[in-house]
């Protein structure tokens, strides 16, 4: 197993995974989201950080209308003019947006060159063939007249009836598994979750997405997994090449919204990441859980960000920058502590887990009491994915009390 | 049973057999590949009822998966069947990605090395 | 008892002072408080801030909801229909343990607290001078 990569999903500030990167050395390197950050802004990225870090076309909407999206002359708008960007167009027209779109990637010198997919909603038969007709082949054509010599990432999402239904897994698998001349996969979940759920906790589905992604590394091809939030660090089970950490949540968790126009949302509270319950926690039980809980500041990494938010002066708010520069140091130390090999990996995130049982435990003997949003209650679920992963894979599993 | 796709009895892969045209790809080949490769060291399709046993036909066995790398008298050594095996997987998502990953095995099998 | 929770509160309403204040006329009382740790339901405020949430059978999420009024009321109490008090009053520790007042609405409208919790520092100054605020704006 190799050492899981952080790559920083870029979103409304990118400026923060800029100097998060770059200033504090946390990372990777950077997935660029173009519907973030304008063309002549990248550009200006020096190449120390595009060498290590990837371009992500986000074709998710083609239609999509974000003004940072068009100015990239190869988005589908914007190179069409009106028409639709569908297997309705010449071949010579789907060929020549792909080669832009390449041409673009490989001036950059990206670590990668991405292979970009639209979101659908429904995968229906021929839904694949669509793909393959209107984008993966144009792009593997273009990649090939191009003689690129970066390795190719194909994006895939993948959602919840291609995880659990068996025949829709292994139509998926086939069809991501088809393409010789790609070297690995882009791979975006797109989990339905209720606005209350803030982590995953359908066991199946997990298990499931790990399984996903151990197929797929068996068949030789990396796997770069977009858009993940705190569920990353459990699905380093699975070895995936690299695991992604966002600033706002609409970057780690994958939203078609975010593409479209721009309605109402109702702004969220201000969490913190807290790296011994596997969780973020809402700023507004802070102060409860130095009251309240001894142990309270065992709970987040001591970084230079955490002393500045402690400060009674510091007044939170989602939109301040350091719960986040925060989540972004923690979080990768936790993930680059990890082993490497499947056995002692697998320890680590166990000895993490039953910690974070008793942490959440301990939190409530001692009066604080945690909305769902900010508690536990995947823990468990979260411990009993692991175990069926581990004994999928024959690793020897450990019980708890 | 469904309509099955051309194909030559004994030889062929479940996709084919199963006419599902999406997934018969260069893949199939590698899987005809594996059958014609057990078959010249074992002398019989490894798919062949005589020595898988259950009393199906070669095409049923290889619907249900049931292939056979050993006779009474020949044995694939460990690291051959390995290739083959991978070859003969049942999704074609598990076999050789690449033809160049199934050189690159045969070619550390027979000589060592890559 | 109650259909509603809105009937619950409405019948209850002109027993709050008489409850937490010995009907002492300088409370001042708002409902539906937004723009802090979720929306409690009833705040009073005397020398001290009082939160109240209501629900009619649901202690554990009303549990969940008081829990965060501490962050600016010196006392927060869950107030449940009657008739589910006693799905309550079996987890009693909770409430103990949280230091949340327990108490029930009955058919005449009296609250009955059988838990006080006492009084106690609100747990974010800054909330705090939150609702002092929202109070003074809406009682200029």
């Amino acid at each position: 197993m190799e050492r899981v990569k952080v790559m920083h999903q870029c979103g409304h500030n990118t400026k923060w995974n800029i100097i998060s990167f770059i200033e504090d050395k946390i990372g990777d390197g950077l997935i660029i989201s173009p519907a973030d950050l304008e063309v002549n802004k990248v550009n200006d990225l020096p190449d120390s950080v595009k060498s290590v870090s990837y371009f992500d076309p986000q074709y998710y909407l083609p239609t999509s209308e974000k003004k940072k999206l068009n100015s990239y002359p190869f988005f589908p708008k914007t190179y069409l003019e009106g028409r639709q960007y569908s297997t309705q167009l010449s071949y010579k027209c789907r060929f020549e947006l792909a080669k832009e779109c390449v041409q673009y990637q490989k001036n950059n010198n990206y670590k990668y060159i991405v292979i970009p997919t639209i979101y659908e909603e429904n995968f229906i038969d021929n839904t694949y063939d669509e793909l393959e007709q209107l984008i993966i082949t144009p792009f593997i054509d273009a990649i090939s007249r191009l003689q690129c010599n970066k390795p190719v990432l194909l994006t895939a999402m993948i959602n919840k009836n291609q995880l659990i239904i068996d025949d829709m897994n292994i139509q998926l698998l086939n069809f991501l598994t088809s393409y010789p001349e790609i070297d690995g996969i882009y791979l975006i979940p797109i989990i339905q979750r209720d606005v209350s759920q803030k982590r995953i906790s359908d066991i199946n589905l997990l298990f499931s997405l790990m399984k996903t992604i151990n197929a797929l590394k068996m068949a030789d091809l990396e796997v770069h997994l977009g858009y993940t939030d705190v569920e990353g660090y459990l699905l380093t089970i699975a070895g995936p090449n690299s695991i992604s950490i966002g600033a706002y949540e609409n970057s780690r968790r994958f939203d078609i919204k975010k593409f479209g126009q721009k309605g109402r949302t109702q702004q969220p509270n201000a969490r913190l990441y807290s790296n011994v319950l596997l969780q973020w926690i809402d700023t507004d039980y802070i102060d409860s859980l130095f009251s309240m809980f001894k142990k309270a500041n065992e709970l987040f990494e001591n970084n230079e960000y955490l002393n500045l938010m402690l400060r009674t002066s510091y007044n939170w708010h989602f939109t301040k920058k350091e719960p986040y520069m925060h989540y972004f140091t923690s979080f990768s130390h936790q993930v680059y502590s990890l082993h490497n090999t499947l056995q002692e990996r697998y320890n680590d995130i166990y000895k993490t887990l039953i910690n974070a049982k008793q942490y959440f435990s301990e939190i409530s003997e001692s009066g604080v009491v945690l909305d769902a949003p900010s508690s536990g209650g995947h823990i468990d679920k979260w411990i009993t994915a692991l175990n069926r992963y581990a004994t999928f894979k024959g690793v020897r599993i450990n019980v708890q009390n | 049973m469904a309509a099955q796709g051309p194909h030559t009895p004994g030889y062929a892969s479940p996709e084919q057999l199963k006419n599902e045209k999406r997934f018969i790809s260069y893949k199939s080949d590698i899987y005809c590949l594996g059958i014609v490769l057990a078959e010249l060291i074992l002398g019989v399709n490894p798919f062949n009822p005589s020595i898988v046993g259950m009393g199906l036909s070669c095409n049923d066995n290889i619907l249900n998966n049931s292939f056979c790398l050993r006779t009474p008298n020949i044995t694939i050594s460990d690291n051959a069947q390995e290739i083959i095996s991978k070859m003969l997987r049942y999704h074609p998502y598990e076999r050789y990605r690449k033809v160049s990953l199934l050189i690159k095995d045969l070619e550390v099998f027979i000589y060592g090395k890559s | 008892m109650f259909k509603t929770e809105a009937e619950m509160i409405q019948l209850s309403m002109s027993n709050l002072k008489k409850t937490f204040f010995d009907n002492d006329e300088t409370v001042q009382i708002i409902q539906e408080v937004q723009g802090l740790f979720g929306i409690p339901d009833v705040v009073l405020k005397a020398d001290i801030i009082i939160a109240v949430e209501y629900k009619l059978s649901n202690w554990k999420k009303a549990l969940i909801q008081a829990f965060r009024y501490k962050n600016f009321a010196h006392a927060s109490f869950v107030i449940l229909d009657k008739d589910y008090y006693h799905r309550a009053t079996k987890n009693i520790d909770s409430f103990i343990r949280s230091k949340v007042g327990l108490g029930y609405v009955d058919e005449t409208g009296d609250i009955i607290i059988n838990y006080n919790p006492g009084i106690s520092k609100p747990f974010s100054s800054r909330s705090l001078e939150r609702i002092n605020h929202i109070f003074e704006t809406q009682f200029a």
